[in-house]
Protein backbone atom coordinates (compact mmCIF):
# COMPACT_ATOMS: atom_id res chain seq x y z
CA UNK A 1 0.00 0.00 0.00
CA UNK A 2 2.86 3.02 0.83
CA UNK A 3 4.42 1.66 -2.22
CA UNK A 4 1.36 2.93 -4.59
CA UNK A 5 1.23 6.47 -2.66
CA UNK A 6 4.65 7.06 -2.84
CA UNK A 7 4.67 6.01 -6.33
CA UNK A 8 1.65 8.15 -7.10
CA UNK A 9 3.33 11.01 -5.05
CA UNK A 10 6.19 11.09 -7.32
CA UNK A 11 4.14 11.11 -10.16
CA UNK A 12 2.90 14.72 -8.44
CA UNK A 13 5.99 15.58 -8.08
CA UNK A 14 7.30 14.93 -11.18
CA UNK A 15 3.95 16.90 -12.85
CA UNK A 16 4.32 19.71 -10.75
CA UNK A 17 8.24 20.21 -11.89
CA UNK A 18 7.20 20.03 -15.51
CA UNK A 19 4.14 22.20 -15.30
CA UNK A 20 6.18 25.11 -13.08
CA UNK A 21 8.85 24.56 -15.77
CA UNK A 22 6.77 25.29 -18.18
CA UNK A 23 5.26 28.42 -17.28
CA UNK A 24 8.64 30.22 -16.60
CA UNK A 25 9.83 29.09 -20.10
CA UNK A 26 6.75 30.35 -21.59
CA UNK A 27 6.78 33.63 -19.56
CA UNK A 28 9.39 34.74 -22.24
CA UNK A 29 8.26 33.72 -25.28
CA UNK A 30 7.25 36.02 -28.59
CA UNK A 31 4.95 33.94 -30.56
CA UNK A 32 2.55 31.02 -29.67
CA UNK A 33 2.16 28.61 -32.35
CA UNK A 34 -1.47 27.38 -33.21
CA UNK A 35 -2.38 25.20 -36.26
CA UNK A 36 -6.07 25.59 -36.22
CA UNK A 37 -6.80 22.71 -38.50
CA UNK A 38 -4.84 20.49 -36.67
CA UNK A 39 -6.02 21.62 -33.32
CA UNK A 40 -2.21 22.43 -31.88
CA UNK A 41 -1.56 24.94 -29.35
CA UNK A 42 2.23 25.13 -28.25
CA UNK A 43 2.61 27.90 -25.65
CA UNK A 44 5.70 26.36 -24.12
CA UNK A 45 7.58 25.41 -27.27
CA UNK A 46 10.64 27.00 -26.48
CA UNK A 47 10.70 24.42 -23.77
CA UNK A 48 8.91 22.02 -25.60
CA UNK A 49 12.16 22.01 -28.18
CA UNK A 50 14.64 21.75 -25.10
CA UNK A 51 12.46 18.46 -24.14
CA UNK A 52 12.95 17.26 -27.75
CA UNK A 53 16.45 18.09 -27.63
CA UNK A 54 17.22 16.37 -24.04
CA UNK A 55 15.25 13.53 -25.59
CA UNK A 56 17.29 12.71 -28.42
CA UNK A 57 20.74 13.51 -26.74
CA UNK A 58 19.47 10.54 -24.30
CA UNK A 59 17.86 7.97 -27.03
CA UNK A 60 21.23 8.43 -28.84
CA UNK A 61 23.49 7.51 -25.93
CA UNK A 62 21.13 5.49 -24.12
CA UNK A 63 18.25 3.89 -25.53
CA UNK A 64 18.89 3.86 -29.24
CA UNK A 65 21.70 1.59 -28.55
CA UNK A 66 19.88 -0.68 -26.77
CA UNK A 67 16.97 -0.99 -29.03
CA UNK A 68 19.23 -1.79 -31.46
CA UNK A 69 21.08 -4.60 -30.08
CA UNK A 70 17.81 -5.65 -29.20
CA UNK A 71 17.33 -6.27 -32.47
CA UNK A 72 20.27 -8.04 -33.48
CA UNK A 73 20.46 -10.31 -30.66
CA UNK A 74 16.89 -11.57 -30.95
CA UNK A 75 14.82 -13.49 -33.51
CA UNK A 76 12.32 -11.50 -35.08
CA UNK A 77 9.61 -13.98 -33.49
CA UNK A 78 10.55 -13.67 -30.11
CA UNK A 79 10.42 -10.01 -30.73
CA UNK A 80 6.88 -10.04 -31.82
CA UNK A 81 5.70 -12.72 -28.75
CA UNK A 82 7.33 -10.46 -26.23
CA UNK A 83 4.97 -7.35 -28.18
CA UNK A 84 1.49 -9.58 -28.08
CA UNK A 85 2.25 -10.52 -24.64
CA UNK A 86 2.54 -7.22 -23.31
CA UNK A 87 -0.08 -5.51 -25.62
CA UNK A 88 -2.60 -8.48 -24.03
CA UNK A 89 -1.41 -7.01 -20.59
CA UNK A 90 -2.94 -3.93 -21.74
CA UNK A 91 -5.95 -5.34 -22.45
CA UNK A 92 -8.28 -4.17 -19.11
CA UNK A 93 -7.07 -0.55 -19.79
CA UNK A 94 -8.52 -1.20 -23.98
CA UNK A 95 -11.85 -2.47 -22.49
CA UNK A 96 -12.27 -0.01 -19.59
CA UNK A 97 -12.17 3.02 -22.41
CA UNK A 98 -14.38 1.63 -24.95
CA UNK A 99 -16.71 1.21 -22.53
CA UNK A 100 -16.33 4.49 -21.08
CA UNK A 101 -16.86 5.28 -24.58
CA UNK A 102 -19.64 3.82 -24.96
CA UNK A 103 -18.49 1.77 -28.25
CA UNK A 104 -20.08 -1.42 -27.22
CA UNK A 105 -18.73 -3.12 -30.61
CA UNK A 106 -15.09 -1.97 -29.02
CA UNK A 107 -15.51 -3.36 -25.92
CA UNK A 108 -16.80 -6.41 -27.20
CA UNK A 109 -13.88 -6.72 -29.17
CA UNK A 110 -11.50 -6.20 -27.11
CA UNK A 111 -13.22 -8.30 -24.21
CA UNK A 112 -12.89 -11.20 -27.11
CA UNK A 113 -9.07 -10.32 -28.08
CA UNK A 114 -8.07 -10.97 -24.27
CA UNK A 115 -10.28 -14.08 -24.02
CA UNK A 116 -9.41 -15.40 -27.13
CA UNK A 117 -5.26 -14.30 -27.16
CA UNK A 118 -5.06 -15.33 -23.20
CA UNK A 119 -6.41 -18.76 -23.57
CA UNK A 120 -5.94 -20.01 -27.22
CA UNK A 121 -2.92 -18.03 -27.74
CA UNK A 122 -0.82 -19.16 -24.72
CA UNK A 123 -1.35 -16.41 -22.11
CA UNK A 124 -1.17 -13.39 -24.71
CA UNK A 125 1.94 -14.45 -27.01
CA UNK A 126 0.10 -15.38 -30.30
CA UNK A 127 -2.25 -12.59 -31.52
CA UNK A 128 -4.37 -15.20 -32.82
CA UNK A 129 -7.27 -12.87 -32.83
CA UNK A 130 -6.06 -10.17 -35.13
CA UNK A 131 -5.10 -13.11 -37.55
CA UNK A 132 -8.70 -14.10 -37.30
CA UNK A 133 -10.24 -10.78 -38.39
CA UNK A 134 -10.47 -9.13 -34.91
CA UNK A 135 -7.35 -6.30 -34.83
CA UNK A 136 -6.58 -4.25 -31.77
CA UNK A 137 -7.91 -0.38 -31.39
CA UNK A 138 -5.66 1.00 -29.23
CA UNK A 139 -7.54 3.15 -26.44
CA UNK A 140 -6.63 5.46 -23.58
CA UNK A 141 -7.97 7.80 -21.16
CA UNK A 142 -6.84 10.55 -23.40
CA UNK A 143 -8.59 9.37 -26.21
CA UNK A 144 -11.73 8.43 -24.14
CA UNK A 145 -11.69 12.45 -22.65
CA UNK A 146 -11.56 13.42 -26.23
CA UNK A 147 -14.66 11.18 -27.19
CA UNK A 148 -16.15 13.27 -24.04
CA UNK A 149 -15.82 16.89 -26.11
CA UNK A 150 -12.39 17.70 -24.16
CA UNK A 151 -9.57 19.80 -26.30
CA UNK A 152 -6.28 18.56 -26.70
CA UNK A 153 -4.84 21.53 -24.27
CA UNK A 154 -1.35 22.78 -25.02
CA UNK A 155 1.01 20.57 -26.56
CA UNK A 156 3.84 19.17 -24.25
CA UNK A 157 6.88 17.12 -25.32
CA UNK A 158 7.41 14.99 -22.13
CA UNK A 159 10.77 14.32 -20.37
CA UNK A 160 11.69 10.75 -21.70
CA UNK A 161 8.14 10.40 -22.83
CA UNK A 162 8.00 11.81 -26.14
CA UNK A 163 4.69 13.95 -27.94
CA UNK A 164 2.10 14.40 -25.51
CA UNK A 165 -0.88 17.48 -24.78
CA UNK A 166 -2.36 18.30 -21.74
CA UNK A 167 -5.36 16.07 -22.41
CA UNK A 168 -3.67 12.64 -23.17
CA UNK A 169 -1.13 13.85 -20.36
CA UNK A 170 -4.03 13.12 -17.90
CA UNK A 171 -5.38 10.60 -19.72
CA UNK A 172 -1.90 8.42 -19.06
CA UNK A 173 -2.14 9.20 -15.05
CA UNK A 174 -5.56 7.77 -15.27
CA UNK A 175 -4.94 5.04 -16.97
CA UNK A 176 -1.69 4.10 -14.82
CA UNK A 177 -3.64 4.39 -11.42
CA UNK A 178 -6.68 2.31 -12.90
CA UNK A 179 -4.12 -0.19 -14.32
CA UNK A 180 -5.76 -3.43 -12.61
CA UNK A 181 -2.48 -5.84 -13.30
CA UNK A 182 -0.60 -2.91 -12.31
CA UNK A 183 -2.61 -2.13 -8.89
CA UNK A 184 -2.30 -5.98 -7.90
CA UNK A 185 1.32 -5.79 -8.33
CA UNK A 186 1.83 -3.51 -6.01
CA UNK A 187 -0.84 -4.89 -3.26
CA UNK A 188 0.57 -8.29 -3.55
CA UNK A 189 4.67 -6.38 -2.46
CA UNK A 190 5.71 -7.63 -6.47
CA UNK A 191 5.89 -3.48 -7.36
CA UNK A 192 9.55 -4.95 -9.38
CA UNK A 193 7.47 -6.83 -11.86
CA UNK A 194 5.46 -3.65 -12.92
CA UNK A 195 8.90 -1.67 -13.27
CA UNK A 196 10.07 -4.59 -15.27
CA UNK A 197 6.89 -4.85 -17.49
CA UNK A 198 7.18 -1.05 -17.96
CA UNK A 199 10.76 -1.38 -19.09
CA UNK A 200 10.45 -3.81 -21.28
CA UNK A 201 7.65 -2.02 -22.84
CA UNK A 202 9.57 1.15 -23.26
CA UNK A 203 12.31 -1.07 -25.32
CA UNK A 204 9.91 -3.03 -27.27
CA UNK A 205 8.60 0.06 -28.80
CA UNK A 206 11.16 1.62 -29.20
CA UNK A 207 12.85 -0.91 -31.52
CA UNK A 208 9.49 -1.06 -33.30
CA UNK A 209 9.82 2.39 -34.10
CA UNK A 210 13.48 2.40 -34.87
CA UNK A 211 13.02 2.98 -39.03
CA UNK A 212 10.28 5.68 -38.16
CA UNK A 213 12.41 7.24 -35.83
CA UNK A 214 15.34 7.07 -38.00
CA UNK A 215 13.19 9.03 -41.01
CA UNK A 216 11.72 11.54 -38.37
CA UNK A 217 15.10 12.87 -37.69
CA UNK A 218 16.73 12.19 -41.41
CA UNK A 219 14.05 13.08 -43.44
CA UNK A 220 12.64 16.17 -42.07
CA UNK A 221 14.38 19.82 -41.75
CA UNK A 222 12.86 20.48 -38.54
CA UNK A 223 12.01 17.19 -36.71
CA UNK A 224 9.94 19.40 -34.26
CA UNK A 225 7.55 20.51 -36.17
CA UNK A 226 7.22 17.13 -37.75
CA UNK A 227 6.91 15.08 -34.84
CA UNK A 228 4.21 17.66 -33.44
CA UNK A 229 2.02 17.57 -36.62
CA UNK A 230 2.22 14.08 -36.66
CA UNK A 231 1.48 13.29 -33.48
CA UNK A 232 -1.85 15.38 -33.48
CA UNK A 233 -2.87 13.82 -37.00
CA UNK A 234 -2.53 10.33 -35.20
CA UNK A 235 -4.30 10.88 -32.24
CA UNK A 236 -6.92 12.36 -34.09
CA UNK A 237 -7.15 8.89 -36.23
CA UNK A 238 -7.06 6.71 -33.35
CA UNK A 239 -9.78 9.10 -31.72
CA UNK A 240 -11.89 8.41 -34.38
CA UNK A 241 -10.93 4.73 -34.35
CA UNK A 242 -9.24 5.36 -37.73
CA UNK A 243 -12.56 5.57 -39.45
CA UNK A 244 -10.23 8.44 -40.80
CA UNK A 245 -8.10 11.06 -38.85
CA UNK A 246 -7.76 14.21 -40.06
CA UNK A 247 -9.12 15.03 -43.68
CA UNK A 248 -6.69 17.52 -45.31
CA UNK A 249 -8.23 20.56 -47.23
CA UNK A 250 -6.38 19.63 -51.14
CA UNK A 251 -7.32 22.31 -53.37
CA UNK A 252 -7.45 22.34 -57.01
CA UNK A 253 -4.75 23.69 -58.85
CA UNK A 254 -5.86 24.66 -61.85
CA UNK A 255 -2.53 26.28 -63.59
CA UNK A 256 -1.07 23.18 -64.03
CA UNK B 1 -15.91 -20.84 -25.73
CA UNK B 2 -14.82 -21.59 -29.43
CA UNK B 3 -18.53 -20.57 -31.02
CA UNK B 4 -17.44 -16.75 -29.95
CA UNK B 5 -14.38 -15.77 -32.47
CA UNK B 6 -16.17 -17.48 -35.37
CA UNK B 7 -19.30 -15.56 -34.39
CA UNK B 8 -17.49 -12.64 -33.97
CA UNK B 9 -15.19 -13.55 -37.52
CA UNK B 10 -19.15 -13.31 -39.35
CA UNK B 11 -20.19 -10.26 -37.45
CA UNK B 12 -17.44 -8.67 -38.89
CA UNK B 13 -17.66 -9.66 -42.27
CA UNK B 14 -20.96 -8.75 -42.60
CA UNK B 15 -20.33 -5.54 -41.17
CA UNK B 16 -17.83 -5.27 -44.24
CA UNK B 17 -20.06 -6.44 -47.36
CA UNK B 18 -22.96 -3.95 -45.73
CA UNK B 19 -19.99 -1.18 -45.59
CA UNK B 20 -19.09 -2.23 -49.03
CA UNK B 21 -22.48 -2.36 -50.33
CA UNK B 22 -23.17 1.60 -49.21
CA UNK B 23 -19.90 2.37 -50.90
CA UNK B 24 -20.85 0.56 -54.45
CA UNK B 25 -24.06 2.51 -54.12
CA UNK B 26 -22.94 5.49 -53.32
CA UNK B 27 -20.13 5.47 -56.09
CA UNK B 28 -21.93 7.19 -58.86
CA UNK B 29 -22.26 10.02 -56.95
CA UNK B 30 -19.26 11.96 -57.22
CA UNK B 31 -15.53 10.26 -57.34
CA UNK B 32 -14.92 6.78 -59.53
CA UNK B 33 -13.65 4.64 -56.31
CA UNK B 34 -14.03 1.19 -58.10
CA UNK B 35 -11.42 2.96 -60.67
CA UNK B 36 -9.43 4.67 -58.05
CA UNK B 37 -9.15 1.23 -55.84
CA UNK B 38 -8.30 -0.56 -59.05
CA UNK B 39 -5.61 1.88 -59.92
CA UNK B 40 -3.71 1.88 -56.57
CA UNK B 41 -4.30 -2.15 -56.96
CA UNK B 42 -2.67 -1.47 -59.95
CA UNK B 43 -0.26 0.82 -58.37
CA UNK B 44 1.10 -1.46 -55.79
CA UNK B 45 1.64 -4.50 -57.97
CA UNK B 46 4.01 -2.68 -60.17
CA UNK B 47 5.86 -1.48 -57.09
CA UNK B 48 6.33 -4.83 -55.73
CA UNK B 49 7.56 -5.74 -59.28
CA UNK B 50 10.09 -3.59 -59.66
CA UNK B 51 11.01 -3.43 -55.89
CA UNK B 52 11.67 -7.57 -55.39
CA UNK B 53 13.71 -7.19 -58.81
CA UNK B 54 16.84 -8.37 -58.00
CA UNK B 55 20.78 -6.99 -59.84
CA UNK B 56 19.32 -3.36 -60.19
CA UNK B 57 21.99 -0.95 -59.30
CA UNK B 58 20.58 2.21 -56.70
CA UNK B 59 20.88 4.92 -59.97
CA UNK B 60 18.81 1.90 -61.67
CA UNK B 61 16.43 1.56 -59.06
CA UNK B 62 15.99 5.33 -58.56
CA UNK B 63 15.49 6.30 -62.13
CA UNK B 64 12.69 3.13 -62.20
CA UNK B 65 11.31 5.09 -59.40
CA UNK B 66 10.80 8.33 -60.69
CA UNK B 67 9.08 7.16 -63.64
CA UNK B 68 6.56 5.62 -61.52
CA UNK B 69 6.20 8.44 -59.32
CA UNK B 70 5.70 10.90 -62.29
CA UNK B 71 2.97 8.26 -63.24
CA UNK B 72 0.89 7.52 -60.28
CA UNK B 73 1.78 10.84 -58.65
CA UNK B 74 0.56 14.20 -58.93
CA UNK B 75 4.03 15.60 -57.88
CA UNK B 76 3.16 19.32 -58.87
CA UNK B 77 -0.26 19.03 -56.62
CA UNK B 78 1.65 17.29 -53.58
CA UNK B 79 4.43 19.79 -53.92
CA UNK B 80 2.60 23.04 -54.17
CA UNK B 81 0.17 21.71 -51.04
CA UNK B 82 3.29 20.99 -49.02
CA UNK B 83 4.19 24.39 -49.23
CA UNK B 84 1.39 25.74 -48.75
CA UNK B 85 0.26 29.84 -48.13
CA UNK B 86 4.26 30.12 -48.90
CA UNK B 87 3.64 29.06 -52.54
CA UNK B 88 2.07 32.69 -53.08
CA UNK B 89 5.08 34.47 -52.10
CA UNK B 90 7.50 32.49 -54.29
CA UNK B 91 8.44 33.61 -57.67
CA UNK B 92 7.41 31.33 -60.37
CA UNK B 93 11.32 30.98 -60.68
CA UNK B 94 11.56 29.98 -57.24
CA UNK B 95 8.03 27.58 -57.82
CA UNK B 96 9.82 26.01 -60.40
CA UNK B 97 12.96 25.48 -58.56
CA UNK B 98 10.95 24.07 -55.50
CA UNK B 99 9.02 21.79 -57.57
CA UNK B 100 12.30 19.87 -59.20
CA UNK B 101 14.02 20.03 -55.72
CA UNK B 102 11.24 18.52 -54.32
CA UNK B 103 10.24 15.35 -56.38
CA UNK B 104 14.47 15.00 -55.93
CA UNK B 105 14.26 14.74 -52.28
CA UNK B 106 11.01 12.17 -52.14
CA UNK B 107 12.99 10.06 -54.85
CA UNK B 108 16.19 10.34 -52.58
CA UNK B 109 14.44 9.55 -49.21
CA UNK B 110 12.58 6.84 -50.65
CA UNK B 111 15.70 5.24 -52.62
CA UNK B 112 17.47 4.84 -49.80
CA UNK B 113 14.65 2.40 -48.15
CA UNK B 114 14.20 0.25 -51.07
CA UNK B 115 16.67 -2.65 -49.71
CA UNK B 116 14.67 -2.74 -46.80
CA UNK B 117 11.57 -4.87 -48.82
CA UNK B 118 11.55 -7.84 -47.55
CA UNK B 119 8.81 -9.69 -49.49
CA UNK B 120 5.59 -7.32 -47.82
CA UNK B 121 2.17 -8.47 -49.38
CA UNK B 122 0.00 -5.48 -50.23
CA UNK B 123 -3.85 -5.41 -49.97
CA UNK B 124 -6.36 -3.09 -51.05
CA UNK B 125 -9.85 -2.95 -48.85
CA UNK B 126 -11.73 -0.30 -49.73
CA UNK B 127 -12.33 3.09 -51.33
CA UNK B 128 -14.72 5.52 -50.06
CA UNK B 129 -15.69 9.28 -51.15
CA UNK B 130 -13.34 12.07 -49.50
CA UNK B 131 -12.89 15.52 -49.66
CA UNK B 132 -14.71 17.68 -52.76
CA UNK B 133 -14.09 14.74 -55.75
CA UNK B 134 -11.34 12.80 -54.18
CA UNK B 135 -11.35 9.15 -53.40
CA UNK B 136 -9.87 7.18 -50.35
CA UNK B 137 -8.37 3.66 -50.90
CA UNK B 138 -7.20 2.06 -47.82
CA UNK B 139 -4.86 -0.99 -48.29
CA UNK B 140 -2.49 -2.92 -45.99
CA UNK B 141 1.18 -3.55 -45.58
CA UNK B 142 1.23 -7.05 -44.71
CA UNK B 143 4.74 -8.08 -43.53
CA UNK B 144 5.41 -11.76 -43.20
CA UNK B 145 5.16 -11.56 -39.46
CA UNK B 146 3.88 -8.91 -36.96
CA UNK B 147 0.76 -6.21 -37.89
CA UNK B 148 -0.16 -4.97 -40.99
CA UNK B 149 0.46 -1.34 -41.64
CA UNK B 150 -2.43 0.52 -42.52
CA UNK B 151 -2.00 2.70 -45.50
CA UNK B 152 -4.73 5.34 -47.52
CA UNK B 153 -4.14 6.69 -50.86
CA UNK B 154 -5.97 9.74 -51.74
CA UNK B 155 -6.74 9.54 -55.44
CA UNK B 156 -7.87 12.51 -57.54
CA UNK B 157 -9.13 12.23 -60.97
CA UNK B 158 -7.57 14.42 -63.53
CA UNK B 159 -8.76 14.87 -67.38
CA UNK B 160 -9.18 11.18 -66.71
CA UNK B 161 -6.63 9.24 -65.93
CA UNK B 162 -6.18 8.69 -61.60
CA UNK B 163 -3.01 10.60 -59.88
CA UNK B 164 -2.18 10.00 -56.04
CA UNK B 165 -2.24 13.18 -54.06
CA UNK B 166 -1.58 12.28 -50.28
CA UNK B 167 -0.58 9.19 -48.80
CA UNK B 168 -1.52 8.68 -45.39
CA UNK B 169 0.17 6.00 -42.90
CA UNK B 170 -1.63 4.88 -39.89
CA UNK B 171 -3.48 8.29 -39.97
CA UNK B 172 -0.69 10.30 -40.52
CA UNK B 173 -0.88 12.30 -43.85
CA UNK B 174 2.83 12.63 -45.18
CA UNK B 175 1.74 16.08 -47.24
CA UNK B 176 0.53 17.58 -44.20
CA UNK B 177 3.23 16.61 -42.46
CA UNK B 178 5.67 17.58 -44.82
CA UNK B 179 4.29 21.00 -44.28
CA UNK B 180 3.98 21.50 -41.12
CA UNK B 181 8.19 20.56 -41.29
CA UNK B 182 8.45 23.06 -44.25
CA UNK B 183 6.16 25.84 -42.90
CA UNK B 184 8.37 25.95 -39.52
CA UNK B 185 11.79 25.94 -41.60
CA UNK B 186 10.27 29.07 -43.44
CA UNK B 187 8.96 30.79 -40.15
CA UNK B 188 11.54 30.33 -38.26
CA UNK B 189 14.01 31.56 -41.31
CA UNK B 190 12.19 35.05 -40.65
CA UNK B 191 9.68 33.86 -43.71
CA UNK B 192 12.41 33.73 -45.76
CA UNK B 193 11.50 30.58 -49.55
CA UNK B 194 15.00 31.19 -50.18
CA UNK B 195 15.78 29.04 -46.10
CA UNK B 196 14.00 25.98 -47.58
CA UNK B 197 15.28 26.19 -51.03
CA UNK B 198 18.66 26.16 -49.59
CA UNK B 199 17.94 23.02 -46.88
CA UNK B 200 16.63 20.95 -50.39
CA UNK B 201 19.89 21.96 -52.22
Amino acid sequence: MTKISSFKKMMMFLMFINVSVMLSACTNSEEVFRDKELGIYDPFEKYNRQSLRANNALDKAVLEPIAKGYRKVTPKAARIITRNFLTNLNSPIDIGNQILQGDAKGAANASARMVINTLAGFGGILDLAEQGGIPREPEDFGQTLAVWGVGNGPYIMLPLMGPSNLRDVSGMVVDRMADPLSNYLFNINEGHLQYTRTGVTILSKREELIEVIDDLRQNSFDSYAAIRSAYHQQRKALINDQEGGFEAEIPEYDDF
Amino acid sequence: MLYQPSFIKVAFFTLCLLLGSFSLAHQSAAADNAGAQKFVSDMGDQAIGFLSQRGLSQSQKEEQFRVLLQNKFDMATIGRFALGRNWRSASPAQQQEYLNLFENMIVKVYASRFNEYQGEGFEVITAKDTGKRDSLVSSYIVPNSGSKVKVDWRVREKNGSFKIIDVIIEGVSMSLTQRSDFASVIQRGGGNINVLLAHLR
